[in-house]
């Protein structure tokens, strides 16, 4: 599975999205754009990457743009992957 | 519903009882415990619709406001881990005056780990506890609780966003930190901190049913649930543990109903057909 796909998994499990999310591309708005993403969605899905990933974000790594479209969050998990 | 306020260490308490049908006999009688801040507006209407569901089928239930939260007496900032488990005290006395039958105790997120501590205060005084999602490690919940603020500072766009990190050090400097409306103070944020769910079910030595929300009908246990569950059943503790396929309601903004849940709940303790 490639990442994209993982964190639409992660995005469709977390914010009940169904089938919504595999439309999802790089370009697909998500942060004031998905009425479900509120501040506790928001802090649910990034535990939800934490644990899918195995990864451990710090809040000073993350800005409003790492959750304004698909791509940057996709890219930014890339990176911490990479890292 | 029998609406009722109770007098306990802090300040009156609301809770609501759902008496047992009147053909229904009374088998057993339930307290149980909400979540915290906004997951308990999330999910007020599933736990009513689970409670009409055990009174249908002879089991009272209890639903708990604990002091400062929903409709009791008092700020939340005032609240404190003592005074919520007093609370439960009070709520449990009043629902041993009712009658004779058993009495179990149970709640969702936090409000199953409350129970779970009251529990182990009184090993065996519970005929079941009945757990929901409980909050296993109070310092993880602790962490994703702060970090709705730093969310809610995201979503608005501020530059100025505090870190889960510089909250965690407010509080430990003796300061109130807000998130999503609520006032947490530093004394609260210690206990629910010091939380392990682990060895308060040791100690309250009670039949346990653990549910657990699912995203997949052939999704197992969280890994965390099954090491608790792994380790109180080789203590002897008879544990029903089960995961449910439906949605998680406490974190969700639209309203979702919950109903493959809420059928399970009511069976896995005692309840169903």
């Amino acid at each position: 599975m490639s990442v994209s796909e993982e964190v639409r998994d992660v995005l469709a499990q977390t914010l009940q999205l169904g089938d919504r999310a595999q439309d999802f591309t790089d370009t697909t708005l998500l942060l004031g754009n998905l009425p479900e993403l509120d501040s506790m969605m928001i802090a649910t899905l990034l535990a939800a990457i934490e644990e899918h990933f195995d990864i451990s974000i710090e809040d000073d790594e993350i800005s409003a743009e790492t959750f304004e479209s698909f791509g940057s969050l996709r890219s930014y998990i890339e990176t911490k992957l990479a890292a | 519903m029998q609406p009722r306020y109770l007098s306990s260490t802090a300040g009156r308490i609301f809770a609501n009882y759902f008496p047992p049908a009147p053909e229904a006999p009374v088998r057993s009688r339930l307290l149980f415990i909400p979540p915290f801040a906004e997951e308990l507006n999330r999910s007020r209407h599933v736990i009513a619709a689970f409670a009409r569901g055990c009174a249908r089928n002879g089991i009272g239930v209890m639903i708990l406001d604990p002091y400062g939260t929903g409709d009791s007496e008092g700020n939340f900032a005032d609240a404190r881990w003592n005074i919520w488990k007093d609370d439960v005290g009070a709520a449990i006395t009043a629902l041993s005056q009712m009658g004779d039958e058993p009495i179990a105790i149970g709640g969702l997120r936090l409000g199953a780990s409350l129970a779970a501590d009251v529990a182990a205060d009184h090993p065996s005084r519970f005929s079941r506890l009945v757990l929901w999602q409980p909050v296993t490690t109070g310092q993880n919940y602790l962490k994703q609780f702060l970090r709705i603020r730093f969310a809610a500072d995201l979503a608005e766009g501020g530059a100025a966003t505090q870190g889960t990190k510089k909250l965690m050090e407010e509080l430990e400097a003796g300061k109130i930190v807000e998130v999503g409306g609520y006032d947490l103070a530093p004394a609260l944020a210690k206990s629910i901190g010091g939380i392990k769910l682990g060895p308060l079910g040791l100690a309250a030595k009670t039949p346990v049913t653990w549910l657990e929300v699912v995203a997949r009908e052939d999704a197992s246990l969280s890994p965390a649930a099954s090491r608790i569950v792994k380790d109180w059943d080789a203590a002897g503790i008879e544990v029903n543990a089960r995961p449910v396929k439906d949605e998680a309601v406490w974190l969700l903004p639209a309203r979702v109903e919950m109903a493959a849940f809420v059928r399970a709940a009511v069976e896995s303790i005692g309840g169903g057909r």
